[in-house]
Order: structure tokens, then sequence, then C-alpha cells
């Protein structure tokens, strides 16, 4: 390592792969027998959860409606996704990791873009 | 008869031989056909490739010459740039002319120290669990003997042999082809089995096995060519078959969603865990405001701006009964369940408000209300453009001033009804008229003018309204007898929507604008799901439209059964109040004896691997937690409590009661106010007193208001600098917004920069970048989860390299970073350290951090104790006389390096 690298403060332990990471996850994947929408959400989600730190409960219900934001034409443009979308954001209700609030607040923000459109 | 059958089948059998036969010599024909083919197109192919090299070859070949085709270096051996002869100098006086030796300088190399070897390793972030693939129980494993510096095959006596599995058949195409003809046409019975499988490989079980997958194949292939009807439209809509429920839906995402790393395929708690759904769910929707715009144009809540501005003026007192209300629920999100006693009939009913205005009602008298409202919808929505008779309006009136009644008692005994319905909701639908709007809507202001006056008139009482408002609806139920009709369309739901409406019903209550906005827009419009409400959906549990004068009996039943349904939960909640005030919690807690036990010895008992109970209610005997010592942690079924270290330790000393706090989502505002209720709700049994690690509340974590939550998390349930939750040093209790409970920052990680280094004592080390203090957190030792018995096996070949990198965690597993792990696995053994390791309960998971045992300065490296058993220590660890022992973790067994038994 040269002597800057070893002065800077980043560590490489915090570097994200992300394209590493998405070839290995879906790799796995594959073996599990999801259709392609859903295989595309679970990387969506995972990718999200990595980069923005995700880590607990509490912040679930901020995570999802970033989550929606930041992909909203996705899931406005495609049907399937959007389904996977929806059933995923009923699963978190039945976990009580999301609020019903929450929920109403991302189909709101779906909306909006939208109607922007 | 039987010889006659049996030489048929003899027959039969023998003419199956016979085309078995004749099919392998087909099979073999056409391969031979197939092999001709492949040759002669592979050969076009080649040719496009090499006929340029060939011609260049041809053209070349020509102008060689002799000399030209001598190599370079084969040209020079007869006169190289140097000769060197060796002479022995013992024969040098002889010959001196012969010497042609030249005395060669010779240079001193200087002695540089080897590198230490390098090994691949994977970098972990997250401990990992092995893959059934990586394990090297059954394998022949290789090691490298440093003394007699050759590879050398690992046996040993104690290991089991693994039996040779048989291999299994694979079954060519040319076999499946046999099968099934012979199958199909003999049928599947012993003796056809027997003859095939002369011709064909593997046993008579896997061929069996083998056709039925055909067969399921081929059947399979057939559906694909039908292609269903009804689903066509639906599928466009939300791009799935409308026949799959919504069950096997979420099926799939739950089988891969892990809730305790919230993400997908998580490789450390695998997939297919089991499912524990909280036992109380956020169902309290409240929003005071309400949208009173009409959802879409589909809505019912059409004419909701002339009807709203009426309202407005009408009733100005009412509503500000109706917001002190709603601000009550808003500040109380735990369900109802949880208030005094005192409270009578508390509906287990979610609280519900509907978009237009919040109005509690009970739930059984709306229902009853809603029926009526139905069939004046059904009479209005059949003839549309119509004005509707004038009857039905006068019983609008009629209707609404009986469920203002209605609300007007109900809000006056008791405020902490949570029940709600759609009042103004039906005095639209009832006006549900294109071209009599205006009309009707003169009429229903005129309505509530006189209901607010009604209303107003009747606020001085309840209790004997209620005998009249019966009455009432007596009357009324007589007035609509027979105008009962069907509804339209209400056959023509889906089980998925019927699902959906129902998981809509759950969330938002009886509300259908937020149900078709949210859970099935793009499915069915608001209008329908009010009209399918009003019918009586599913969620009504004596579902169907009746015959009216059966209203009442509905109405007393539904009493009963919300009464029923949480009856037994004001019991519970009344038992444990009981236990609390037996136990007082404090750090010497008898309640537990399981883990008190644990403690007071003192010993190196590992903790046991935590996973969610499923208990829902109370944690009793069968649960998980309780019998093996681990606490309920928030993933736990029953998620009445959370705990929070400093908070318990405060009820301990000051003798109270109060404790727990219902579980909240991590609203930092509702966690103070459930902090200043004073009651105890719930507790555990599991869960022992202070001082357990997983009283971490990282439940209670919400982002700081900014775009991201990164660097901005907190603990908020800890104040004074705690090594982490249950250490034995919280002193006061926690006020949120300050200091850090210790296992945050392994959850964080907030690790310090750790840089590699060959080490001073041997290979390489761990050394610090920047200096640390006492007791700071420098990282997370991570690496692969084995089970104890891999780890024995592998620990065997590790100890013959002399290296040791497995971590007991807990009585399930070992960390072992040899192959995946991170930086911190090279931090050497010494007796003398300068850092200590630690195993701790995070959310769940056990984990190892490394921490600083005194003040260390930069570019210093880092040592902790492996701590090896006295008599287990390999040469290189054993201490010097006079070791001191390092304090005792309390119940988390002390993080030591695995030894292989």
């Amino acid at each position: 390592m040269d002597l800057e690298e070893v002065v800077k403060d980043e560590d490489s332990e915090d570097e994200i792969n992300e394209g590493a990471r998405v070839i290995e996850d879906r790799r796995r994947l594959e073996l599990l027998g999801l259709s392609e929408d859903e295989k595309q959400f679970v990387t969506m989600w995972n990718s999200f959860v990595k980069k923005h730190r995700v880590l607990v409960d509490g912040h679930m219900n901020w995570a999802y409606e970033a989550f929606t934001k930041y992909h909203c034409a996705e899931f406005v443009h495609s049907t399937l996704l959007n389904w996977s979308w929806r059933v995923f954001m009923i699963n978190l209700y039945d976990y009580g990791l999301l609020k019903p609030t929450t929920m109403v607040t991302c189909y709101a923000i779906l909306k909006q873009y939208r109607e922007q459109k | 008869m039987r010889k006659q059958l049996g030489e048929a089948a003899n027959d039969a059998l023998g003419t199956l031989s016979l085309k078995i036969n004749q099919l392998k010599k087909q099979i073999q024909a056409e391969r031979i056909v197939y092999i001709k083919e492949k040759i002669q197109s592979n050969e076009k192919k080649l040719q496009c490739h090499t006929s340029g090299v060939l011609s260049a070859i041809t053209t070349r070949g020509f102008s060689q010459t002799e000399g030209n085709r001598k190599t370079p270096i084969l040209s020079r051996i007869d006169c190289p740039l140097c000769k060197f002869n060796g002479f022995s100098p013992v024969s040098g006086d002889k010959d001196h002319n012969n010497q042609d030796v030249l005395s060669a300088t010779s240079i001193k190399i200087p002695y540089i120290e080897r590198l230490p070897p390098y090994t691949s390793w994977i970098f972990l972030d997250r401990n990992q669990r092995m893959a059934d693939d990586q394990s090297v129980v059954g394998r022949r494993r290789i090691y490298y003997d440093q003394h007699g510096s050759e590879a050398l095959i690992c046996s040993d006596s104690e290991e089991e042999l693994t039996e040779h599995e048989e291999e299994k058949h694979e079954f060519s195409e040319a076999e499946d082809r046999v099968l099934w003809m012979a199958f199909e046409e003999y049928g599947l019975n012993e003796e056809v089995l027997n003859i095939v499988s002369e011709f064909v490989g593997g046993t008579s079980s896997e061929i069996q096995e083998r056709y039925k997958s055909i067969k399921e194949k081929n059947i399979g292939r057939l559906d694909q060519d039908q292609p269903s009807e009804n689903s066509g439209d639906l599928e466009s809509i939300i791009g799935i078959s409308p026949e799959k429920t919504l069950s096997a839906a979420l099926d799939s995402f739950d089988n891969l969603f892990c809730r305790r790393c919230l993400i997908f395929d998580c490789r450390l708690h695998g997939c297919s865990q089991p499912l524990v759904y909280p036992s109380e769910k956020q169902t309290i929707w409240s929003d005071p405001e309400g949208d009173k715009k009409p959802c879409s144009d589909q809505c019912y809540l059409q004419l909701n701006e002339v009807k709203g501005v009426s309202e407005d003026a009408t009733s100005g007192s009412d509503q500000n009964k109706r917001t002190t209300t709603m601000e009550e629920t808003d500040g109380i999100l735990a369900p109802s369940t949880i208030e005094e006693p005192g409270n009578q009939s508390t509906s287990p009913f979610p609280t519900e408000v509907d978009c237009h205005r919040s109005l509690n009602l009970n739930v059984p008298i709306s229902v009853s209300v809603e029926k009526r409202k139905v069939i004046n919808v059904s009479d209005t929505a059949l003839c549309d453009s119509t004005p509707p008779p004038d009857g039905s309006q006068n019983s609008n009136k009629k209707l609404k001033t009986i469920s203002d009644d209605v609300i007007t008692v109900n809000s006056d005994s008791s405020n902490n009804l949570l029940g709600a319905c759609d009042e103004s909701k039906h005095t639209i639908t009832c006006a549900i008229l294109d071209k009599s709007v205006k009309h009707n809507s003169n009429k229903l202001i005129d309505s509530s003018s006189t209901c607010d006056t009604d209303e107003q008139d009747k606020n001085i009482g309840d209790g004997p309204k209620d005998p009249t408002n019966k009455t009432e609806f007596k009357k009324l139920s007589s007035s609509m007898e027979g105008k009962v009709d069907g509804m339209p369309g209400l056959s023509d739901w889906k089980p998925l929507e019927k699902e959906l409406y129902l998981k809509g019903v759950e969330m938002f209550g009886r509300n259908s604008c937020l149900i078709a906005r949210n859970l099935l827009s793009g499915l069915k419009t608001c209008m329908e799901i009010a009209t399918y409400m009003h019918a009586g959906g599913l969620s009504m549990p004596h579902g169907s439209i009746i015959a009216p004068s059966s209203i009442m009996d509905d109405k007393g039943k539904f009493d009963a059964e919300y009464t029923d349904q949480e009856m037994p939960s004001r019991s519970r909640l009344l038992r444990k109040r009981g236990k609390t005030r037996k136990f007082k919690y404090s750090w010497k807690s008898t309640g537990h004896p399981s883990i008190w036990k644990r403690i007071a010895d003192g010993k190196n008992q590992s903790c046991k691997q935590y996973t969610p109970c499923g208990c829902q209610s109370m944690c009793g005997k069968e649960c998980t937690c309780v019998n093996g010592g681990t606490c309920c942690e928030k993933y736990c079924g029953n998620l009445g409590v959370i705990w929070i270290g400093g908070f318990v330790q405060k009820a301990a000393k000051i003798d109270s009661e109060d404790a727990i706090v219902p579980r909240v989502s991590a609203e930092v505002d509702n966690v103070l106010v459930l902090l200043q209720d004073g009651n105890v709700t719930q507790m555990f049994v599991g869960i022992a007193g202070l001082g357990h690690p997983s009283l971490c509340p990282l439940s209670h974590l919400s982002p700081v208001p900014t775009t991201t939550p990164t660097g901005a998390w907190q603990c908020l349930m800890t104040d004074n600098p705690v090594l982490s939750c249950g250490d034995g040093s919280l002193g006061e209790p926690p006020r949120r917004g300050e200091g850090q409970c210790g296992n945050m920052r392994l959850l964080l990680r907030q690790q310090q920069r750790i840089l590699l280094a060959k080490s001073d004592v041997a290979g390489w080390g761990a050394f610090l970048k920047n200096p640390v203090n006492k007791n700071d957190y420098l990282g997370e030792y991570t690496g692969e989860l084995i089970s104890h018995r891999e780890a024995d096996k592998r620990g065997k070949i590790y100890d013959r390299a002399n290296s040791s990198f497995l971590f007991d965690l807990n009585d399930q597993y070992v960390l072992d970073a040899y192959r995946k792990g991170d930086k911190l696995k090279f931090a050497n053994h010494s007796s003398n350290p300068n850092c200590y390791a630690k195993v701790m309960l995070v959310a769940g998971d056990h984990r190892v951090g490394i921490f600083a045992k005194e003040h260390i300065d930069a570019s210093e490296e880092l040592f902790y104790d492996y701590r090896y058993g006295p008599d287990q220590a390999p040469p290189w660890a054993r201490k010097p006389e006079g070791s001191k022992s390092d304090e005792s973790t309390v119940c988390q067994g002390r993080a030591k390096k695995h030894q292989s038994h």
C-alpha cells in the first residue's frame, strides 16, 4: 500500500462492491425458483438495504418509503414489479414492521409519480 | 384361467423385451445418423476457419531455404558468447595452463526474512453460515507438514468413514424413452420393472421415480397448451394469475425474507426460517383531518364538497369532541387492550377512522346501520337516473338521524370506544345519483341540521337512549323489509381480491377509500369496495344479507363476540400483574432460576444460540426462550414488551411495578409517551433480570429526520456511556438521546481502522492506525459459522499448522475465520495482551467483538488472549507463571479459541 492509502481514513472494509454482490446474490437466487420480477425485486431491495444501512426494525418505515421513492419509476412502469412491491409491503405489515400510514404514503408516492408522467 | 393369464402376461412381457430391443436399436440408429450429421456440419464450420491458415502455410512453404530453417538458438551453439569450464582446485598445481576458471567474486546476499505465507481469504462483514458443501466432514484433506515439507493426507482413527454412497443413476434421454414406452404400454408393475431394469441401469425405485417425473413433465406440457381464460384481464393489470392466492404470493417472499436481517436470502440465518408474527400488529390508523377529497371519480365521496360545507357549519362542537378523542388515540399507539380495565367493552377491533371525519361508533351498531344503508343503496343504484322516491329520502333522513343519535350515545359513554364507521359515507352513498345531486344534498343538509339539534338535546343522558334507539331501529327494519335485493357484482370477486380486501380491513378498518387506493388499486374501485363492504363482505362473522328483523340478533351476537375476545386478554392482564407483584426484579433476582444459576456459576458455559420463540400470548413452559435460558427479543411472537435495561433497573430500585412498556415501532415521541405511562402491561417469564446483553433496545431506533440515517443512529434509551447493555455497569436509568449502548457499535460497524503487516511475533499481525482508549471497540471478528463437530475436524488440521482461527461462539456454533473473515483474524495471541475478545448478543445474534484493554497507541500490534484452557494451549501460547484472570463477562461465556477434542 502507498503511504497515502495507509494514512487515509477510508477503510477497505467499508467498501461495497455492488456489482460483485449482485452477481453472487443472483446466482444464489437462481436456484430458488422465483420468477424474474421477484428476483429483480429481491435484488433491488437487498442493494438498497446494504447501501443505505437499514439495520433495525425502527428503520423500516423510513426505509420502505425511501425505497419506493428511489425506484418509483420501475414500480410504476412494470406491473409485475408493482405486484411484488405490494405483496412485500403486506408481508412487512404482517411482521409488524410497517405501519398502515407508511403504506398509504408509499402508495401516494407512486400515485404522484404516475400523475407527473 | 390363471395359466392362460400368466401365459398371456408372459407373452405380453416377452413382446416387451422385443420391443425394448427394437427401441434400443432404433435409438442407436438415430444416434449414428445424428453423429454423422454433426461431423459433417462441424467440418464445414472448421473449413472457414482453417482455410485461411492452410493457404498461408502452403504459400510460405516454398520460400523457405535451408539456412533459415535453423532456429536462432541452435545456430549459436558452436559459437557461444562465453564458455565457462569448471575445474577442481585440488589439481590446480599441475595444470596451470588449463585453468580456465574465472575467479568469481562472490557477493554476500543480505539475509532477508521471509514474508509470511499469503493465504487467500474472503472478506465478510457479517458472520455467515457454512454452506453444506463446504464441510470437511467425510473428505480427505491434504495438509503440508512443515518438517517434512511434503503433502500428507490427514487421516485419523477417530474419523468415521462415510459410506460410499451409491452413485445415483443418471438417466439418459434414450433410457427415458424406453421407460416411457414400456410403462405407458404395459403399466407399472413389477415384471415390467424387472425387464426394464435389465436394459436400463439403476435400482427399481429410481426407475419408478424417474417415470413419475417424466409423467409430470408431460402433463405439465399439456397444461401449458391450454391457457386459462379468465385470467387475462386481471393478469394484465397486476401481472399475476388471479387464481394464485395472496398467501401463495406472500409465501415466496416469506421464505426468503429474513426478519432479523431485513434482507432476502440471508446468509447468516438461512432461508425458510420459521415464521413468527407478532401477536399484536399495528392496526391503528388514525387520520384526524381525514382526506375530504374523493379518492377518485369512482369514489362514493363524490358529492363531498357540497356536503362538507354544510357539515362544517353544523357540527362545530362535535368536531372538538371528536378531535380530542382522536388525539388520545393518537397518543396511545398501543392497541386498546392495554388500557385500564375499567374501560368497558373495549373493542379489540382496530381503531378506524373514515376518510371523511372521525367518528367513533361501536362496530356492531355500525354494521347494522350499514346494512340498512345497503338496502338503500341497492335501491338507488338500480334506478340510476330517476330521482329517488320520496320514501327513501325520508328514510335517509331518518337513518341519518338515528345514526347520529348512535354516535352521540357512544361518544358520550366511552371516549375510548374505538371502532369507527363511515357515517357520513353512508349518507352520501344514499345520494349516489348523478342528476339529482343537489336535490339530495339540500335534503341532507336539512337533515344534518335537524340532527344536530337532536344531538344537542340528547347529549344530556345516554343510558336511556339505548332502548329508544333500538326501538327506532326496529321501526326502520320493518319498513325496510322486503327491500332486500341481490347485490350486483358480489360474485365476481376473485379470491385474491377478497384476501386483499380482508387485509385492507385489517389495516385500515372499514375504509373503502383507503383500501381502494392502496391495496386494491387497479383491481376494484372504491365504489365496488364500498358495496362489497356493505354487503357484508367476508369480514363480518355473520356475513350475508339477512332479513332485517334478525339484525338485532346479530348485534347482540357481535357484542358477545367482542366481549368474548377481549375478556381473556383482560384476565391475562390481571394475571400478569399478579406475577409482577411477586417478583421484584433486581440484580439478584431469584425469579428465574435457570439463568441465575448460570451467572452464579461463573463458569465458561457457553450460552445458547437464540432463536425466536413463537409464543403468542405469554411465554410459558413450551417457550424455547425460557427453556434455553435466552431472553426473548423483538423477533419473538409475544411482543407486548420490550426490555429496556436501564428502565427495568429503575423500577427495581424504586420497588414499583412500573416497568415495562408496550412495544412500539420506533417513533420517538411515542416512546416517550409510553414511558410516562406508569402502568405495567405485560411481563415475560423468560427474561431474566438486568444485565442481560439482549436488553439492547434496538427496536427503538428511529432515524433522525434527515435524508439518510447514517451516522445519526442512536440508541435512544441509554444515557451514560456504558460498555454495553447488560454489562453490569448501567448506572442511572437512561434518557434518550445521549450515550450509546455498547452493542450498538457492533451493529453500526463503528470500528477502528486496522492495518495488516508482518507481525512482530509470528506471521501476519493486525495493527492499529489510530490510538484508542481503554474499552474502545476495535472491530468484530467475523467468520463462518460452523458446528462444533465441523470445528473439531477442521481444528485438527489447523493445529498441525500451528494456527488457529476457530472461536467458540455458543453451544451451537463456532466461528471459523480461516476461509472467510476479516482483518482481525490476524491478531495474534499473547498472554499479556492489549485487547480482549467478548461474545456479545446483538439483536439476537452472537457476535465477537474485540475491545481494547488499555490505551493503545497508533501503529501498535493488537494481541488478545486466546484463552486456551491450561492444558490445552499449544506451546507458543503457554503463559509464563502468574497469569491474571480477566474480568468475567456476564453470562456470555468467555470468548475463547476453540479446542478440538
